[in-house]
């Protein structure tokens, strides 16, 4: 099944209608890098997973646990937009989810690399990082641009 | 790849061999090495990618001693476990047979690694390898045809890495601290992108016992199971074109893989990682893998190479660091290592594949991944979890 939770015209029609949405609950809630976090409000509510939000100066960190025990966290800027991503857990997160529209220019990036190991993606609209081994995975992602003033990247993690 | 009829001496000398369990020493039949001892080497390989660790290994028909296949250049890695062979360099004559899940529908797994997915069947063979023998092993054939449809939740996860030249080798030896691959996550709940159950209707991911998993294949062994010992030479400062080395199997089990002065450093049972002190930083998320083809260390310790090894650190001196290195038992060692400009480097030797002093960005700040390059001139041991040798019970790291 396709899980994309990017906000749409027929995913808030859908919100509206039904107050929940039934096949959602399948995937992981989350919002995506890049995108804004209001939209996915209510179908966060529906997931078995456990969320955390630890609201701060600069930014807000939603915190969610998927139950493979993966933690994603995501860095949401007071405009209401996730500026990073950060995960770690025994599973990897699904990505495209994570990284929403950046995930192709990710998986396009790391296809060029000579080398096996931690994957490491500097480009100047986007960084991924991506290491660990199998059990224990860990990485982040951020829009360098939509930093909030005075927010380190090392706050992402 | 060849299909080699098992009737030489080497394949008996072999197949017995991986019966007798204890011995050592040269066995008979031309064999060059000890029952525990398999030549390893770096060299261009099949995807002509630095600082790849192949090895070569048989796999047969469960069962049989001459429906056999000589598989080379399968990929050497500690951090991770289970064997995984490509599917366009296995024979289709060998017929391994397709596992099921307990509604008789096909295994087929999403194996997931920091840089990519790999995806195909679970299937059954013995695996031979020195003298040691690995009989009924699940191992994963990437890109079995027979299962072309990837489900998203496997595709998700990045790059696909399911022909040699993506993958980077003819397949991959996990020989790394666990006794699966995924382990007790895996056997309690369905975990999208690892163990699907795959009928005619499509694949669903599911749960699968431990037994059922992909398993370190020397846990297996009958004897000298409770971990290895790679041994890589030195090599210049300006690299090498090959390195050629021993995997010995097992620790403390023979009179040739003992610890000696080696430092255990255990670590932590659930993720592997060990701790790394390196200038004023702790490196919390840290491992050694020899999987990983460089140094993998934080974010952006020194500037990126511009070259042809984009990617890579360049700093523009040679570094000399030390670092050191602490089990989760609070037992330390301390590591010399070099990182030079990666893009000089390689362009002075294009046609060099061993390299002890390159270096990249790891993914993350805490991570230091100490991966081939620490391997040279050094015998680095990898304990597996739950066995016991003379350093005490796996998992554990020693050097």
């Amino acid at each position: 099944m396709h899980c994309d939770l990017r906000p749409s015209w027929w995913h808030a029609a859908l919100l509206v209608a039904a107050g929940l949405i039934a096949g959602i609950a399948t995937c992981p809630v989350q919002a995506a890098l890049g995108e804004p976090v209001a939209s996915v409000e209510t179908d966060r509510l529906q997931v078995g997973g456990t969320l955390r939000v630890l609201p701060s100066a600069a930014y807000t960190v939603h915190e969610l646990q998927a139950p493979s025990g993966t933690v994603v966290r995501e860095y949401v800027s007071p405009a209401g937009i996730v500026f990073g991503v950060a995960w770690q857990g025994p599973s990897m997160p699904d990505l495209r989810q994570v990284l929403g529209t950046y995930f192709d220019p990710y998986v396009q990036a790391a296809s060029k690399r000579n080398a096996r190991g931690p994957v490491a993606i500097a480009q100047p609209g986007l960084v991924v990082q991506s290491g660990g081994h199998m059990r224990a995975f860990v990485g982040r992602a951020y829009i360098p641009q939509a930093l909030p003033a005075g927010v380190a990247p090392d706050a992402i993690r | 790849m060849r299909v080699l009829p098992f009737v030489t001496l080497l394949g008996l000398a072999l197949l017995l061999g991986g019966c007798g369990g204890g011995g050592g020493g040269g066995s008979g039949g031309g064999t060059p090495t000890a029952q525990n001892v398999q030549p390893i080497s770096v060299e261009a390989g099949p995807a002509r990618i630095i600082n790849i660790l192949f090895v070569s290994v048989i796999v047969c028909a469960p069962g049989s001693s001459v429906n056999c296949q000589t598989i080379d250049h399968v990929q050497v890695d500690t951090g991770s476990s289970g064997l995984r062979l490509l599917s366009s360099v296995v024979s289709p004559t060998l017929s391994l047979p397709q596992q099921t899940d307990v509604n008789g529908n096909p295994l087929v797994e999403c194996a997931r690694f920091a840089d990519g997915f790999s995806w195909g069947s679970v299937r059954l063979a013995d695996m031979q390898v020195a003298g040691e023998q690995a009989k009924s092993l699940p191992l994963q054939v990437i890109g079995d045809p027979a299962f072309p449809s990837i489900p998203a939740s496997c595709s998700n996860s990045g790059p696909p890495e399911n022909t040699v030249p993506t993958f980077g080798a003819n397949g991959l030896l996990g020989i790394g601290l666990f006794l699966q691959d995924c382990g007790v996550a895996c056997a309690e709940s369905p975990i999208p992108g690892a163990y699907y159950s795959c009928p005619a209707t499509g694949c669903v991911p599911i749960s699968l016992p431990l037994a059922r998993q992909l398993q370190n294949p020397v846990a297996m062994f009958s004897a000298d199971n409770n971990g290895t010992i790679i041994e890589l030479p030195s090599i210049p400062a300006t690299g090498a074109a090959t390195s050629a080395g021993s995997l010995i199997f097992g620790i403390g089990t023979q009179a040739n893989n003992g610890l000696g002065g080696a430092k255990v450093l255990a670590t932590d049972p659930n993720t592997g990682y060990i701790a790394t002190r390196f200038g004023s930083q702790s490196y919390a998320t840290s491992y050694i893998d020899s999987g990983s083809t460089l140094f993998f260390i934080g974010e952006s310790l020194y500037p990126f190479c511009t070259g042809t090894a984009a990617g890579f650190y360049c700093p523009a001196t040679t570094q000399n660091l030390s670092a050191t290195l602490e089990g989760v038992n609070a037992i330390s060692s301390v590591a010399d290592f070099s990182i030079v400009n990666a893009d000089q480097a390689t362009a002075a030797n294009p046609s060099f594949f061993a390299f002890d002093n390159l270096a990249g960005p790891a993914g993350n700040p805490s991570t230091f991944a100490w991966g081939l390059p620490f391997f040279y001139g050094r015998n680095v041991y990898t304990a597996i979890e739950t066995k016991q040798t003379p350093g005490g019970a796996g998992p554990y790291f020693a050097f």
